[in-house]
């Protein structure tokens, strides 16, 4: 029984909170410091109501305090449910690419999360497009998807900023990480074709080292630099449209000046024929899953409707004082009559 | 696009800051002077808060969007929603007034500190132009308006206690009588807080794929919660000392206001490298 009491206290509720925002304090100030510090004092909270659920029978018979408090709880174990299923990751993808589960990297990834489901995700990247205010602030992004529907389908949808994919609970946001790739075509000795893209770093970010190597099916480097033939202005509105991407390349070997190709132009390498088929963009998404968004609201709203209800019905509905409070009386609420 | 106006925005916001300093000179000099200022102190807030409200709305016209991003705006518009809602306090509820002496110098500071930021605007970033920024702006802001309501009432009341000012402020009414107000406007300003981190999650999931990253305003804003949420528990459970109570107001008005206006500025950006 003390036990109990001594669980379900509102004593225990107050050192509860106090615990947890020094815990809030320690993983702010010392981002390194164990998650420890903020789940014991939520597990100790957690628990001090359910015991005050089941034990305190003054608590159970205010239905707003309690339903309030009942959302609170299922909060917790939503956002603990949450943590187990959650997945972040991200993957770029190149105009004309579908989406390969195999090439997404996993930022996190929950101990439950059902991975077969992002197996479910089919679309393919279409037209990219990123204004630009001057100084080259980012503004809208645009980003063209064509999903495939269970009926075999193609739904063409404009994703981007606040308006990510959505596929088989996953999230997929566009960030500001997007930028050129150049698609090349591999003839081998065998007559074999293989055509796939090269990503370059972030554009317009790194437009001054828009450079990256690849090794041919042949094994051998070779140094690839694009020359976008669009400048970026500095000082005026810009859009950066897929559907303009157009410029040169420069292919080179061990460091030397290299051969500039423009597109559907081709070179001999050792071991194969390369052609520069022309440049696309691709865009970067940061992938999110968390099934348990919508029940988190719907806990959250409830409780606060519940909190505000109980406020009304018990305490602000209830006059404050019997005494009559003459206003005119008072000098800003102060009665100057008594001094 | 941009409109030319007629008169600058300048001119209206330091026609808000004159009217908040009016109210501010009213209230204190009706104190002295023993005479009732409440209307002289309630129209020229009034006033105040419509200068505000037209510099936002030419400043709006002219940058394009509202005042969200950067600290001269932030106060700008905390300016006109407080002295919005003060007002509407100080004229529906009369036993919230005494708090006026407090508040406004409050206001008067906010008036004096948007003087001095550079007011140049920058550009909405596509994660703010969505509705969900103004509900959650929205409910901050009247949060913020209770608490600040609440500190009026409860700094009046802790000043009272000094041997120094008894004799000016002992006309107030029942200390308890204040203090069931003042924790009147702190379940308000609970419910508006609670709906804020709400709202705010809801933004943040959609802005930048993830409703809580612990990030500098998110974290001070849930700290903020706790401390209210801890004052409300700790009144009710232990026969605190009233003077405790209005400490505890204090405390969480002095904490959220940091949170509105310390944060954001420490971090340039209203949600540090989040734009």
């Amino acid at each position: 029984m003390y036990l109990s009491s001594a669980l379900s206290s509102v004593k225990l509720t107050v050192a509860g909170i106090i615990a947890l925002a020094g815990g809030i304090l320690v993983t702010y100030k010392t981002p390194a410091a164990a998650a420890a510090w903020v789940v014991l004092p939520l597990c100790l909270l957690a628990l001090n109501l359910l015991f005050a659920i089941c034990f305190n029978v003054r608590f159970r018979r205010q239905a707003g305090l309690m339903t309030f408090h009942l959302c609170l709880l299922t909060i917790v174990l939503l956002a603990a449910w949450g943590r187990l299923t959650v997945f972040r990751g991200h993957v770029e993808l190149a105009q004309g690419q579908s989406f390969d589960p195999s090439t997404v990297v996993t930022d996190q990834r929950g101990f439950w999360h059902p991975w077969k489901k992002l197996q479910r995700v089919r679309f393919e990247q279409g037209d990219i497009r990123v204004q630009y205010a001057p100084k080259l602030r980012r503004g809208i992004t645009q980003s063209t998807v064509a999903m495939q529907t269970p009926d075999g389908q193609s739904r063409v949808s404009t994703v981007g900023d606040i308006y990510p994919l959505k596929a088989a609970g996953y999230r997929f946001y566009t960030t500001s990480n997007k930028g050129y790739a150049l698609v090349l075509s591999w003839r081998g000795a065998d007559g074999n074709v293989q055509r796939g893209a090269v990503h370059l770093p972030s554009f317009p970010l790194n437009e001054w080292k828009q450079i990256n190597t690849w090794v041919t099916p042949a094994g051998t480097a070779v140094g690839l630099e694009f020359h976008p033939e669009t400048e970026v202005p500095l000082d005026s509105h810009w859009l950066l449209d897929s559907r303009n991407s157009a410029g040169s390349i420069t292919v080179s070997m061990n460091g030397d000046d290299g051969v500039e190709l423009e597109a559907g132009e081709q070179i001999m390498l050792p071991g194969g024929t390369l052609r520069y088929e022309g440049p696309r963009m691709w865009m970067g998404y940061v992938i999110f899953y968390d099934p348990t968004l919508a029940w988190l609201l719907a806990a959250a709203l409830i409780g606060v409707l519940a909190m505000a209800w109980h406020f009304w019905a018990s305490i602000w509905s209830r006059p404050l004082t019997t005494q009559s409070i003459d206003s005119k009386a008072l000098v800003h609420g102060i009665r100057v009559s008594n001094t | 696009m941009a409109f030319a106006f007629p008169i600058p925005e300048a001119v209206w916001l330091w026609s808000g800051v004159l009217g908040y300093t009016g109210s501010a000179v009213a209230a204190w000099t009706g104190l002295r002077v023993r005479r009732n200022h409440d209307a002289i102190v309630l129209a020229l807030l009034s006033a105040g808060a419509l200068m505000f409200a037209i510099a936002i709305t030419e400043r709006w016209l002219q940058v394009g969007h509202g005042p969200f991003l950067n600290m001269f705006e932030i106060l700008l518009s905390n300016l006109f929603s407080l002295g919005l809602i003060y007002a509407l306090v100080f004229w529906r509820i009369p036993l919230v007034r005494p708090g006026a002496l407090v508040v406004l110098p409050v206001l008067l500071i906010l008036s004096a500190w948007i003087l001095v930021v550079p007011s140049r605007a920058g550009l909405l970033p596509p994660s703010y132009d969505t509705v969900l920024l103004w509900v959650h702006v929205g409910v901050g802001k009247v949060f913020l308006g209770f608490c600040l309501a609440a500190v009026g009432l409860a700094g009046i009341l802790l000043v009272k206690q000094l041997a120094v000012c008894r004799p000016m402020l002992g006309g107030l009414p029942d200390e308890a009588l204040l203090d069931a107000v003042a924790w009147r406007m702190m379940m308000l300003a609970f419910v508006f807080h609670s709906l804020m981190l709400i709202a705010g999650a809801v933004w943040a999931q959609d802005a930048w794929g993830r409703y809580w990253d612990w990030d500098p305003l998110e974290t001070w804003a849930f700290l903020t919660w706790l401390a209210l949420a801890a004052s409300l528990h700790a009144r009710i459970t232990w026969k605190l000392p009233l003077w405790v109570g209005w400490l505890l107001i204090v405390v969480v008005f002095v904490l959220a206001f940091l949170t509105f206006f310390g944060v954001p500025f420490l971090s340039v950006a209203p949600h540090k490298g989040m734009i």
